[in-house]
């Protein structure tokens, strides 16, 4: 019951910035120990050279580009099934950090892909899946926008992150089916045994762009509970008393 | 050092893709520090306009 | 000029007759159908508009390139989906929304009668207005791009399937940008196009298949399990949007 405390915006509010700095934090020094190791220690690939140091950053972003997207349609959901404030407000805390994740994890790919396969764009599986999820994060961040009322932006920001949510895995089987009919770019990573350095400094940077997603998310959580809940008691008890270095 | 820029060659692309990391990264914590920034002024000043706007419907009534 | 009537005179709902003949589901939704089928009939001019542009953007294709019967030939099949794409998109603001702005809609999401049952008839009218024509329009537009018989044979049983489902999704975006002041069609496109890419996949990749010997059973049972997948999720999604945006 621990959490069920927690599911009210006037609790959470202090909660989450109590909890921002130290996900920041560790997401800083956990970065520059993934950097050191990624850019510097890690030795140079037998097949790729030093071009496969964007892996420590492509990855991380695709990953958490995905694991994003699927979170953002859990608290979307939850927002449509028991109504609550707070869910819908994650969900839209999500949505900016995830369509970055996707961005970057475009962009990186393209300039591993130039060196490694010699193209900036191939029409490959897993680059297309992505293109399409940064057109779903796009489209929920411009439906919210064009929606005043925030609580029926919640729930159509709900509606169609779960037809997303169920979209993105037929979307991924049709391209990659459709790739590899076409013959086209069949991109396969290169096959270079990964060095547990390697390995590490992966992980590590996972862990680092884990920390800064929910440091950044976080923080604008705590900014929409204000934007959205200005004027409520918690909010004037709250910029009266206390807090006011917050 | 400069043997660690150039990256064995591939200075451009890694560059390229590690720079548009720390921009996008450094893009959006300025941008959610000013959100943050802005919806706390907005919060404790919001209360501050709605009594201006009473006091001035108020200042209307007696003239 | 008696029949001179607008979406208004149709906001009572015949809902005691529903009831008694017998299942609220299969009444609420001929009613819908037959109800939005007349409606249509009524602005033929429209339709006609839609289905022109339908026209107009597969002819648009060959003025953009060579005019090279081996370019045209490959690329036929995907720009005549790619242009059912943009004609669905095209119509399906006129799903809902003159019903939104007379308070139609609202009335149906009163009344007792099941309301995805209600979103599936219009959702069937819409397609046997828009996509239906699409699909009859390909043999005589697939001659401008000298496709062969084989090929016709699979992009319309490719279409016959593959419209519907571009209807009931196109249909949740259409009820989720009810009544939104920022230009309800760009941001329809921005919210749609995206979930439409594996119906474009499929159906164009089925003509692929047959062209290189092939059969193309399997693009065509994924793309008729997604059409029974969006006939069962599509109008429950849809009706609840519906909610939503009337709230």
């Amino acid at each position: 019951m621990g959490g069920f405390k927690y599911a009210a915006p006037a609790q959470f509010y202090p909660l989450a910035g109590k909890m921002a700095p130290w996900f920041a934090a560790a997401a800083a020094v956990l970065g520059v120990v993934g950097l050191v190791i990624g850019l510097y220690v890690a030795p140079i690939d037998v097949t790729q050279k030093d071009s496969y140091r964007i892996i420590f950053i492509h990855v991380p972003a695709a990953w958490m580009s995905m694991f994003l997207y699927v979170v953002m349609a859990f608290w979307g959901a939850l927002a449509l099934g028991l109504n609550t404030r707070l869910s819908a407000m994650m969900a839209q805390a999500i949505a900016p950090t995830g369509a970055l994740m996707t961005a970057l994890a475009l962009w990186t790919g393209a300039f591993w892909g130039k060196p490694t396969w010699g193209t900036y764009w191939a029409w490959d599986a897993r680059m297309t899946s992505e293109l399409i999820l940064l057109f779903l994060y796009l489209g929920i961040i411009a439906l919210r926008n064009a929606i005043d009322d925030p609580r029926r932006a919640d729930k159509a920001c709900g509606v169609l992150a779960l037809v997303g949510v169920i979209n993105v895995p037929i979307i991924y089987m049709s391209v990659r089916w459709w790739n590899t009919l076409h013959q086209g770019a069949s991109i396969q990573a290169g096959k270079s045994s990964i060095d547990a350095i390697m390995l590490w400094g992966m992980l590590i940077m996972v862990f680092a762009f884990w920390f800064y997603s929910i440091a950044v998310i976080l923080i604008r959580l705590r900014a929409i509970m204000l934007e959205r809940e200005a004027g409520s008691a918690w909010v004037a008890r709250l910029t009266e008393g206390g807090e006011e270095r917050g | 050092m400069s043997e660690f820029f150039a990256m064995g060659g591939y200075a451009f692309f890694i560059w390229m893709a590690y720079g548009m990391a720390a921009l996008l990264i450094v893009l959006e914590i300025i941008a959610v520090r000013a959100r943050a920034k802005r919806a706390l002024f907005l919060a404790r000043h919001s209360d501050a306009g709605v009594h201006r706007e009473a006091a001035g419907a108020q200042l209307k009534e007696i003239q | 000029m008696e029949t001179e009537t607008t979406t208004k005179d149709f906001p009572v709902f015949p809902v005691r007759a529903a009831m008694e003949a017998g299942d609220g589901v299969f009444a609420a939704f001929f009613w819908a159908l037959r109800r939005d089928l007349r409606l249509a009939m009524r602005s033929r001019a429209e339709l006609g508009v839609q289905i022109l542009f339908y026209i107009i953007v597969v002819a648009l294709f060959p003025l953009s390139m060579a005019p090279d019967r081996q370019l045209l030939l490959l690329l036929g099949p995907g720009v005549l989906w790619v242009a059912a794409l943009l004609a669905s998109l095209l119509s399906l603001p006129r799903l809902f929304a003159s019903d939104y702005a007379d308070g139609t809609l609202e009335q149906m999401a009163l009344s007792p009668l099941p309301l995805p049952a209600i979103i599936l008839g219009k959702i069937g009218a819409h397609w046997l207005t828009t996509g239906l024509p699409v699909v009859l329009l390909v043999p005589l537009l697939s001659i401008q791009y000298s496709l062969e018989a084989e090929a016709v044979w699979v992009l319309i049983v490719g279409l016959l399937i593959g419209t519907p489902i571009l209807s009931l999704l196109g249909a949740i975006g259409a009820a989720l940008t009810l009544g939104l002041r920022s230009g309800g069609g760009s941001l329809l496109a921005l919210l749609i196009l995206p979930l439409y890419t594996p119906v474009l996949i499929f159906g164009a990749m089925a003509v692929d298949v047959v062209r290189s010997g092939a059969s193309a059973g399997a693009q065509l049972s994924l793309l008729a399990v997604g059409l029974l997948l969006a006939l069962v999720g599509a109008p429950f999604a849809t009706s609840a949007a519906v909610r939503i945006s009337l709230d």
